[in-house]
């Protein structure tokens, strides 16, 4: 495989530095899950994952796992080691989006394509596969999900354009940041757990403030999605 | 009439046709004549006839008395204005002054009496013809008069009135001034007249002083009273005094008033403020009997004017329009510059529906007075009650905003002008809109600050809020919907119906608000309080169902609407409506089209939302239609006629015309649709609907670079990339190029468009189909290529692909059979076979394609070789050569470093031949300095010649020797070198080596000739 497929074919590309070495897993549309080194730029491994079953992908922090969303709306878990599915979180049916690992590595959270019927973030227990707490609130498709360092709380953004901010211990949706005017596709938290990044289809970036609730700065240099 | 030929003057006689002749030359007394006159009733004109022809016969006497006869006739009272016999009796007396033979007192007695003459004509119409000429006589007399007698008092008042009347009213004060120093206790007291001129001037305070003093002076005297009162009438209209002052001051004025009254109880002019004073305190009864009195104060136009004015506004408070109507109208008819009446007249008029009179009501106080807002304002609201002068509506409203923004106040003015002002502009213009909401309101908080009651500010501030809403400032919006509630919860006691359904309204409005800010749960806790609280109130029942709609819960959205069109109001358009969009979301297409048949059938036949969905609906069902060809055509043909139904209705509906493009375009007449969009494009470029048929129709017609460019600008402008159909769309026409240009690479950017598309929606199966059929055109393009213009690389990149088509085509077949696909799984199947095919084509290829490059490397390989062996050649002897010129340098160096020294030990060599020779010449001087010169001589030519052989050679033969051995020669041979060096400095090397070469031969000879050019050179330095 040539870099210059990788370009085209990727979805996915998640970096973690494991054991100083620099590793990365991506996941395109045949269904491969690809493990990458990074240093020495070539493809370590290959994990098939079946047809469009592997949509996005990420490392577990002890850098042992990888979570992957599918279009069955499971999240699979893989060995890095010998590339086999280890386990599966049971999803609602829906398309998940986007999967993230809690820090501690307790917990595995996707958001989904939207539902009618059903929530579309859902948190799992990573120790014993079950579903932990859902959370409904999104009303469009949840594209973009990510822990507190500390692993408490959840963020989540969505084609609603708004974010929610999830107590991942207690299962109930803290609070909710309206502001963006386009889908919030992606979000992160600050490491000391007061500021939320946010970033929108109309190359708006937002910084919010968890403690005052509210926008702080609103940059608008992008050009692009 | 009177013809000064005839021997006759004729007088009608009463209710018959005949008339009674009188001769000139023998007319009756003047007490006959009136007898005869009022027997006759004729009319005032004969007076003034008779009077003339009196004159013309300088009986002057019975001149005056056939006209002050006139003036007192009493049937002739309430018939036709005076001001001729005014004008008249005014020349008479000015003539009877001059007569000779009469006491000077006599004299001022007749100026007298023509200046009050004058007076009275003026006060009935100073403005006619007849009284200005008599003025200008007069004043000639009078400036005449006193020429002669400079003490004249009444023809210096004779003077100051008329220059008074001339607006001159600084000179007029001075003559009223002299008067006052001549006589101080003449009557009419001069002080009024100086008063008046105080006034006119502007000096109100010294005017009160003037008015004042004459009270003092008499204390009946009415004229001084009536004015003081005017004086302080006026001065309670203006701004800057406290509500109490005002108050005082009013109360002194009615004083003066009254006195004036008591002095004098048929003064007009006293009744007709008697009459104001009555309105004021809303004794109507009082007012109307002294406005009437004034009215039929005949001779004095403008006091009957403001007497039916006060009359017409009497009326008018009462709201008995008729006979305010009547009475404005004959105020306006004695007295057409009276604004006042005319704008009575206007308001009585509109409300009598009468629009062109009271347009033209208002268009005559705007010729006399350009900047009366009100009038302004009232008639843009006239003009704004017709769509067709909505723009001559908002030119006046424009008009009367700059004319407020030139007096820099709102405090007088009406906020409801403003608010007609937005409500008009709220289609076109919304910035203007909020401005002239935002005046409303800033004259309302002036109201309130001043305690004045202002009822519609709720309602007012609703609207701001709205219009800042749909701006998209939700923010401010908010703050002002919060306010508008507060007030109405200000309100004490009661909330009535009005207040009550205001506040409904703006909590709707709130509730817009959060469901806009997304903050859904909030909007629809106040629906549903509205929505229980008033179960009409259909729209938020219909606002529940969007929500619901929004959610996915389409069944319970479903049911929200039945209620409102169920239970509520059956011949809700809206409700109908949304009800057919959710069917059509629901793919329900045949029900939402009885659906949305059922509002043009039943309710409206003209709603254009209504037919535009019905339209687009049979655009859709055509689309969908594969099989019946007959039924497609007859389906887009249904379309069209909706759509041309709305453009009948609203012919600069873009929708529509859209709609019309669009069965342009399928049936075939791209060209035609094309030009249309591009029309629709520059008139309606804000709906994308028209952009993307644009792109379609540029696909269709095969343009598809221009295509992909639409789909891309469109996508990005409306859509923020966000909607996956659009570039699915932009992708396809992508496709399709690569396919035209049978380009690989194109096709290559086709597939990041349709991955992009299925980012968006990665549970849409189009977009995976799509994807695998491009993945498969690569291959095939990359397959069809030609060796030489395409890698390895390429094809293991389109065998890739191939494999991941092959998945995806596999998935897309295993969708199980109840799910609704757009594509066909058998065709899928075919494609999955296909990819297979091409693959094994393709590694076929793949190994043709390893041994053509291997193949062409070798080639490449060996051509590269050749050039290697030929540059390292090249770079052999070009190494060699360096080696040599370094080498040489070299040589150089040493040698120099050897001439240095030599050029020591010569110079000591030289030393000691010096001395040598210093001593042997002490012996032996002349044999020695005669061989010195002839062997130089010799020495120079030689050199000479050899000098013309290197210029020739030494280009071409740099290697050859040069250096003919002559050591004897040295100081010659150097001076040929160096000019071989001057000449060119690539030559050196060459003549270095043959120095080197020489070096070995000649090694003791050239110690010397060496030595000499060191020496030589440095006289050369020295001299150059």
């Amino acid at each position: 495989m040539t870099p210059c497929a990788v370009r085209i074919e990727c979805q996915r590309i998640y970096i973690l530095r494991k054991n100083a070495l620099l590793v990365a897993v991506s996941t395109s549309l045949d269904s491969q899950i690809r493990i990458w080194d990074l240093e020495q730029l070539k493809q370590n491994k290959i994990i098939d994952a079946g047809a469009v079953q592997a949509w996005t992908a990420k490392f577990s922090p002890d850098s042992k796992h990888i979570a992957t969303g599918t279009s069955s709306g499971n999240v699979n878990q893989y060995s890095v080691e010998t590339g086999e599915k280890v386990q599966t979180f049971e999803g609602r049916g829906k398309f998940s989006m986007c999967v993230a690992y809690s820090p501690n590595g307790e917990y595995v959270a996707c958001g989904t394509e939207a539902s009618s019927d059903s929530a579309t973030v859902l948190l799992f227990d990573v120790a014993t596969g079950k579903l932990r707490s859902t959370f409904k609130g999104h009303a469009m498709t949840v594209r973009s999900i990510a822990f507190s360092d500390d692993s408490t709380k959840l963020v989540t953004g969505s084609d609603d354009k708004r974010i929610m901010i999830h107590d991942a211990v207690h299962g109930d949706t803290i609070r909710t940041l309206s502001g963006h005017s386009a889908w919030v596709l992606s979000v992160a938290v600050s490491s000391d757990g007061v500021h939320v990044a946010s970033g929108s289809s109309d190359s708006k970036v937002k910084l919010w403030d968890l403690v005052a609730d509210q926008c702080i700065d609103t940059m608008d240099g992008h050009s692009d999605q | 009439m009177y013809h000064p030929q005839s021997k006759y003057l004729e007088i009608p006689i009463r209710n018959t046709d005949n008339v009674l002749e009188i001769a000139r030359s023998n007319l009756p007394s003047p007490s006959e004549l009136f007898d005869i006159f009022k027997t006759e009733r004729a009319p005032l004109k004969y007076y003034v006839l008779f009077s003339l022809e009196f004159a013309r016969q300088k009986n002057t006497d019975a001149a005056i008395k056939v006209l002050v006869d006139g003036l007192s006739a009493d049937y002739l009272r309430n018939v036709e204005p005076h001001l001729p016999l005014h004008n008249l009796l005014a020349c008479l007396y000015i003539r009877k002054a001059y007569q000779s033979g009469i006491t000077p007192q006599e004299r001022n007695a007749f100026w007298s009496e023509a200046t009050r003459h004058l007076g009275l004509a003026e006060r009935i119409n100073p403005k006619e013809d007849t009284t200005w000429i008599t003025k200008d006589e007069a004043y000639r007399h009078f400036k005449q008069v006193l020429i002669e007698n400079n003490r004249s008092i009444p023809a210096i008042l004779g003077v100051a009135r008329i220059l008074f009347i001339r607006e001159n009213y600084g000179q007029a004060l001075n003559y009223y001034r002299s008067v006052l120093k001549l006589q101080p206790d003449f009557t009419p007291n001069p002080r009024i007249g100086m008063g008046l001129c105080f006034y006119k001037l502007g000096m109100d305070d010294t005017a009160q002083q003037a008015f004042e003093r004459c009270v003092e002076m008499n204390a009946d005297d009415a004229t001084a009273h009536v004015l003081l009162a005017i004086l302080c009438f006026n001065k309670c209209k203006r701004s800057d005094l406290s509500e109490e002052e005002i108050k005082q001051i009013y109360r002194t004025g009615f004083m003066h008033l009254k006195n004036a009254y008591t002095a004098d109880k048929k003064s007009p002019v006293v009744g007709l403020y008697m009459a104001k004073h009555f309105v004021v305190t809303q004794d109507t009864e009082k007012a109307m009997a002294f406005a009437t009195k004034a009215s039929n104060s005949h001779g004095l136009k403008n006091v009957q004017a403001e007497g039916f004015y006060t009359m017409g506004r009497i009326h008018h408070q009462q709201e008995r329009y008729v006979e305010a109507l009547a009475c404005y109208g004959k105020a306006v008819s004695f007295n057409p510059e009276n604004l006042l009446a005319q704008f009575g007249l206007g308001q009585t008029l509109l409300f009598k529906q009468d629009v062109a009179g009271a347009i033209s009501a208002f268009e005559r106080i705007l010729s006399k007075q350009p900047k009366c807002v009100e009038a302004i304002a009232i008639l843009g609201s006239i003009y704004s009650r017709s769509a067709a002068s909505k723009s001559k509506a908002l030119e006046f409203f424009d008009k009367a905003t700059n004319i407020i923004h030139e007096r820099n106040t709102l405090s007088v003015q009406d906020p409801l002008m403003f608010t007609e002002m937005a409500q008009l502009l709220e289609q076109t213009d919304t910035a203007k809109t909020s401005k002239a909401y935002m005046f409303a309101l800033g004259i309302c908080g002036q109201k309130i600050e001043r305690g004045e009651p202002v009822e519609y500010m709720p309602e007012l501030l609703n609207n701001v809020a709205a219009i800042t809403h749909m701006d998209g400032r939700l923010e401010a919006a908010e703050g002002s919907y919060n306010k508008a509630l507060e007030m109405c919860a200000g309100k004490d006691g009661d909330v009535d119906m009005a207040t009550e359904a205001t506040i409904t309204t703006i909590r709707y409005n709130l509730a817009r608000l959060y469901e806009d800010r997304n903050e859904i749960k909030r909007a629809e806790e106040i629906y549903k309080d509205i929505a229980n609280k008033y179960h009409g109130y259909a729209d938020a029942h219909l606002r529940l169902g969007v929500i619901e709609q929004s959610r996915g819960n389409f069944e319970q959205a479903a049911e929200l609407y039945k209620d409102v069109f169920g239970m509520i109001d059956n011949k809700n358009v809206d409700a109908w409506t949304l009800m057919g969009m959710l069917q059509q979301k629901q793919n329900q297409i045949r029900n939402s089209r009885k659906t949305l048949e059922r509002i043009v059938k039943e309710i409206n036949r003209h709603d254009v939302y209504a037919l535009l969905a019905l339209g687009n609906n049979h655009l859709g069902i055509a689309r969908e239609e594969k099989d019946n060809m007959a039924m497609k055509q007859e389906l887009y043909k249904k379309a069209f006629e909706f759509f041309d139904k709305v453009l009948k209705i609203d012919a600069y509906n873009a929708y529509a015309a859209n709609g019309i493009a669009i069965s342009l375009a399928v049936h075939g007449h791209h060209t035609e649709a094309r030009e249309m969009f591009l029309q629709l494009r520059e008139a309606a470029s804000a709906i994308p609907t028209i952009w993307l048929n644009l792109a379609l129709v540029s696909a269709d017609m095969g343009q598809y670079r221009n295509a992909v460019l639409l789909y891309a600008s469109v996508s990005k402008k409306f859509f923020n990339n966000e909607d996956e159909n659009v570039i699915l769309s932009m992708a396809k026409a992508q496709y399709c190029l690569a396919k035209q240009e049978k380009s690989p690479e194109k096709m290559l950017q086709a597939l990041t468009m349709a991955q992009r598309a299925y980012r968006l929606n990665p549970s849409d199966k189009t977009a995976l189909y799509d994807i695998a059929l491009i993945q498969q055109s690569y291959a095939q393009l990359v397959s069809d290529r030609a060796a030489d213009q395409r890698t390895v690389e390429d094809i293991n990149h389109a065998m890739a692909g191939l494999g991941a088509a092959k998945g995806i085509l596999k998935s897309l077949i295993a969708v199980p059979a109840k799910e609704h696909v757009y594509y066909e799984r058998e065709i899928a199947a075919q494609r999955e076979k296909h990819g297979d095919s091409l693959l094994t084509i393709l590694q076929r290829k793949l190994k043709d394609q390893e041994i053509f490059e291997a193949d062409r490397q070798k080639v490449v390989d060996e051509t590269r070789k050749k050039r290697e062996a030929e540059k390292a050649k090249k770079d052999e002897e070009k190494r060699i050569h360096l080696e040599r010129q370094d080498e040489e340098e070299r040589d150089i160096l040493e040698r120099r470093r050897a001439l240095d020294q030599g050029a020591k030990e010569t110079q000591r060599e030289l030393d000691e031949m010096n001395r040598e020779r210093a001593e042997r010449k002490r012996m032996t001087v002349s044999d020695d300095d005669a061989s010195d010169g002839d062997m130089d001589a010799t020495g120079e030519r030689e050199v000479k010649k050899q000098k013309k052989e290197r210029k020739q050679k030494e280009p071409r033969e740099p290697k050859e020797p040069k250096e003919p051995k002559e050591p004897r020669k040295g100081k010659l041979r150097k001076k040929s070198e160096r000019e071989g060096r001057a000449r060119s400095r690539s030559t050196d090397r060459d003549r270095d080596e043959d120095d080197g070469a020489d070096d070995s031969t000649s090694k003791v000879s050239s110690k010397k000739y060496k030595s000499k050019e060191n020496i030589d050179s440095d006289e050369d330095d020295l001299s150059d």
